[in-house]
């Protein structure tokens, strides 16, 4: 079932490509399905879930010489996002309805296969390959399909995101031939290696080997001072680019920081874990103030996600159940809100031809329904109660306060939580209020249709938690029974 | 004997080929069959032929790593033969004597790698020498081939010096030529003389494999030939080569340290450098060139490791980067024959142009970038796995890093290729026969890409064998 989920998406790629036809009439219409279909597909997996430890496994041998196999499996930190990866390709696919090159639709589906991949490879040189496959589609849809400053946030982002890999890769060498020493035969299985554990926390190298994992996923998380690529490719990116990027892209990031970092270096991670609580810390507030600062209506969502990711670190550097929860919780809620707020930004900049802040005006005014929605989420992005991010930033926060390390920084991330409010509250009176200045039309039926999905599951995320929470708990309790039980 | 019938095939199918070459009245398309089915034929043996276990006349091995060898190489004459038919029509130059060299280049690599004495690794390497200086000056009427072709031929004469100078030292030293005796001189502490020998003949080597700092030849010899006889130039030496210095060290020298130190900061050079001077290339073929110098420093990453695993990482190297380096030059001469010059700025907005020929170029440069799901990642993959293991952290740290500089190149070309706009409208017309080739090679860059365990596990035995595990 799950290869399904990972290898359909490639499958329906080769078909799109391989079918001439002029206006992707036809490509957009089969990734349309495609997608459905494989939400419905994921969803039935996500409510099939036993509520604990990993589920639908599946495992093949794949390198015999290396020791590496074709593992995936899915538990409950990584369902959640496979949904939101098949969820937010169906958003994307609607989003780009008027894009008349079959490549872009294939591209999508290559990265919603890859994607998945990552979510659920249990094999680290499998997760390393799907880590990295992603970077590709992703260069050219920011490349080719982009606003102006499009090849320029093209190669940073690659470039960015390789120098992380690549550690990474050679971090996985090293971890799984020094763990080799202790389980007696080579292997890159995350389940045999995790036995491995208290064998890595005794060596020298375990600090380089965590910063080699954790390098990799600051970059794509990102956290202060790796996230100047971030700014570019959200900016530059296309609608559903973007929506990729911020939905699930960056959740790469923290959920790596989660399986890896602290299911395989759980004593460095709490060595370092004032490093990372000082990181999200600085991301937090800098990326608050710098969203205040932007003329740029979709650079000012990109920064803002520099803050929202903030408290996912945050969440994971205190340790503690509630604050992992939070971080969980908090990338699935971005995930929507952002990814709507990215998908508002490109629907306006559509009609308004430009993106600068200053240049809008009265668009509640001019068209209520989109005003209305880009208005709610606005107010996701703020951390509103009733809407899903509340939950994430506050279980977060409440999480680092429950920590000895990360109590103090709480009470600065709230000036940076202050300050994006502001900033947020700010936008919405500059962009939707006031005075209408000229009528463009409202949202169409498939726009409509795209947006809702993810207005839904933001409030309802924020009303009820327990269609969550149940999930998160079943990956994460698990994990910090097996970290508490070697700290 | 099917190793016997293997090496007979080849001389005097090249002789047939020569022969035959200026009688045969549409010459290309029926020396270029003829060729293949050779090669074919050569292919089929050596698969068979893995199984044998022998020596033939006391100076040639007959066992799995010489039939490694005569597989790879009559592969990569294979598709060069293959590969020589989009410009048939002008059989550039001479009479048609192109196949016949490309059928004693392979012969030439096969006795290389199968030598049991240093006369005959000698004989070998020369002979798959000269077969390519007259491939590389083939083009003869251009003068960037003749160029080319000249430095090539005097800077490879000088390293066939060395060698043969560090050859002749070993003999000082051990008093034979032939490796058992060599090894057991070896093992009773290598003599001065013969480890001095050692090191120059690894420097003559080093010229043939191109890595730094013996490469300089590699970036005009390239670019001075046509891109089939590059894609030669480029895949076939570097299997005899690559294969062949395993092999000597296993059999003549045994496991010496200085050797595989030297041979590791050769390799830590070669994959510097060769990434750093490929980001400054504005020409394919050069750039190419200096990418293939940093391709063989990994290779030689592996080749310094040695033990089974190493050495078994270096040739699925090899083999990985015959099919996409070949098919990356087999690119350039579809897009050459098609009046599109080998340049960044030539290949701009080709996507428009030839959509299928850029597509399948790409799939052949993102496999040399090292992308996963294509063969060249599971090649590094596999070579950085030996560092690890031969705890390496260092040079792997050195070589993963310098594999983002190899990204950015190649991604300079497909940037090229996909987001600009083409200076001149209107399709191409690819030739079919390169086009089809090159469908081949992507194929069999995403099957080795996705699983490579069997090919890998072929590699691997055979170098066991040859250590003798």
């Amino acid at each position: 079932m799950v290869s399904l989920l990972i290898f359909v998406p490639f499958l329906a790629a080769l078909v799109i490509a391989l079918y001439q036809d002029e206006e992707a009439a036809f490509a957009k219409r089969f990734a349309l399905g495609v997608s459905a279909v494989l939400t419905l597909l994921s969803l039935a997996l996500y409510f099939r879930y036993p509520g604990e430890g990993f589920a639908f496994e599946e495992k093949l041998p794949w390198m015999p010489s290396l020791g590496a196999s074709y593992h995936v499996a899915l538990d409950g930190i990584a369902l959640p996002f496979v949904v939101l990866t098949a969820l937010l390709t169906v958003v994307s696919v609607l989003a780009s309805w008027r894009k008349k090159d079959r490549a872009f639709f294939a591209l999508l589906l290559l990265l919603e296969g890859a994607l998945t991949g990552v979510f659920a490879a249990l094999d680290l040189l499998l997760f390393f390959v799907f880590f990295e496959i992603v970077l590709v589609p992703m260069y050219f849809v920011i490349a080719v399909w982009g606003y102006e400053e499009r090849r320029y946030a093209a190669v940073k982002f690659l470039l960015y995101s390789l120098v992380g890999s690549v550690l990474m890769l050679a971090a996985i060498l090293g971890t799984a031939y020094l763990a080799s020493a202790e389980l007696g035969k080579l292997t890159f299985d995350y389940l045999e290696l995790q036995q491995a554990v208290p064998y890595l926390a005794s060596l020298p190298a375990a600090a380089w080997l965590f910063w080699g994992f954790a390098l990799a996923f600051l970059i794509k998380l990102p956290s202060v001072p790796l996230h100047t690529w971030l700014p570019h490719a959200h900016t530059q990116a296309p609608t559903a680019g973007s929506i990729f990027l911020a939905g699930v892209l960056l959740k790469m990031g923290g959920y790596g920081l989660i399986r890896f970092n602290l299911g395989l270096f759980p004593a460095e991670l709490s060595r370092f874990s004032a490093v990372l609580g000082v990181l999200a810390l600085v991301s937090i507030v800098y990326g608050a103030y710098v969203t205040l600062a932007q003329r740029d209506l979709k650079r000012l969502i990109a920064n803002s996600s520099v803050n929202h990711m903030g408290y996912v670190l945050l969440g994971i550097a205190s340790m503690t159940a509630i604050g992992l929860h939070g971080a969980v919780y908090q990338m699935v809620a971005h995930g929507l809100i952002t990814g709507l707020l990215f998908l508002m930004v490109g629907l306006l900049a559509e009609r308004t031809h430009t993106r600068e802040i200053g240049a809008m005006r009265g668009i509640y005014a001019s068209m209520p329904v989109l005003g209305g929605i880009f208005w709610l989420a606005l107010l996701g992005g703020l951390g509103l109660p009733g809407l899903a991010g509340f939950l994430g930033e506050f279980q977060s926060l409440w999480g680092a306060y429950l920590a000895d390390t990360t109590r103090w920084m709480v009470w600065f991330a709230l000036l940076g939580l202050l300050v994006l409010v502001g900033a947020m509250l700010w936008t919405v009176q500059r962009v939707l209020l006031g005075e209408k200045e000229k009528d463009y039309p409202d949202l169409d039926p498939v726009e409509l249709a795209a947006a809702a999905p993810l207005v839904v599951l933001a409030v309802v995320l924020g009303l009820v938690p327990a269609l969550l929470t149940p999930w998160i708990d079943g990956g994460i309790q698990p994990l910090l029974a097996f970290v508490r039980g070697l700290l | 004997m099917i190793t016997l019938v293997v090496v007979l095939l080849l001389a005097f199918g090249g002789l047939g080929l020569a022969l035959a070459a200026p009688l045969s009245p549409r010459r290309s398309e029926v020396l270029a069959g003829a060729t293949m089915a050779l090669f074919a034929l050569v292919a089929l043996l050596s698969v068979v032929a893995f199984g044998e276990r022998a020596v033939l006349f006391g100076s040639l091995e007959a066992g799995p790593l010489t039939a490694l060898a005569a597989l790879l190489l009559a592969a990569a004459g294979f598709f060069v033969a293959w590969g020589n038919l989009a410009r048939s029509e002008e059989l550039w130059g001479g009479p048609g004597e192109f196949f016949a060299f490309l059928v004693w280049g392979v012969l030439g690599g096969v006795l290389l790698v199968g030598a049991r004495n240093l006369l005959l690794f000698f004989l070998g390497l020369e002979l798959s020498a000269y077969a390519t200086y007259v491939l590389a000056a083939y083009d003869r009427d251009r003068k960037e081939s003749a160029e080319g072709a000249m430095k090539y031929l005097v800077l490879g004469a000088l390293s066939s010096a060395l060698l043969l100078y560090g050859f002749a030292l070993v003999y000082a030293g051990t008093g034979s030529l032939e490796f058992e005796a060599i090894r057991a001189a070896f093992g009773k502490g290598a003599p001065l003389l013969a480890l001095l020998g050692l090191l120059l003949s690894l420097v003559g080597l080093g010229f043939k494999l191109a890595l730094v700092p013996f490469h300089a030849w590699v970036p005009d010899a390239y670019q001075g030939a046509r891109p089939v006889a590059a894609a030669f130039l480029a895949s076939a030496p570097k299997i005899a080569v690559g294969l062949g210095l395993a092999a000597l060290f296993v059999r003549a020298f045994g496991p010496t340290e200085v050797v595989g130190k030297a041979l590791l900061y050769l390799a830590l050079l070669s994959f510097v450098f060769g990434n750093l001077w490929a980001l400054a290339q504005s020409n394919l073929k050069r750039l190419l060139a200096y990418s293939t110098i940093a391709h063989m420093g990994y290779l030689a990453l592996g080749l310094a490791v040695g033990g089974a695993f190493g050495y078994a990482s270096a040739g699925f190297y090899l083999l990985a980067y015959l099919i996409a380096g070949g098919a990356a030059f087999f690119a350039l001469e579809a897009a050459e024959a098609a009046g599109v010059p080998s340049t960044i700025e030539g290949w701009k907005g080709l996507f428009k142009r030839a959509p299928g020929l850029s597509v399948l170029a790409a799939i052949a440069f993102l496999s040399l970038a090292g992308v996963p799901g294509l063969a060249g990642f599971l090649a590094k993959l596999y070579v950085f796995a030996a560092a690890a293991q031969a705890g390496l952290y260092l040079a792997l740290v050195l070589a993963v890093l310098t594999t983002v500089l190899g990204y950015y190149y190649y991604f300079r070309v497909l940037a090229a290729a996909f987001l600009e706009a083409p200076a001149e409208a209107g399709a191409l017309s690819v030739n079919p026969s390169l086009l089809s080739l090159l469908f081949v090679l992507a194929g069999l860059t995403l099957f080795f890409g996705v699983w490579p365990a069997g090919a890998f596990s072929g590699i691997e035995e055979a170098f066991r064998v040859l250590l003798g595990l």
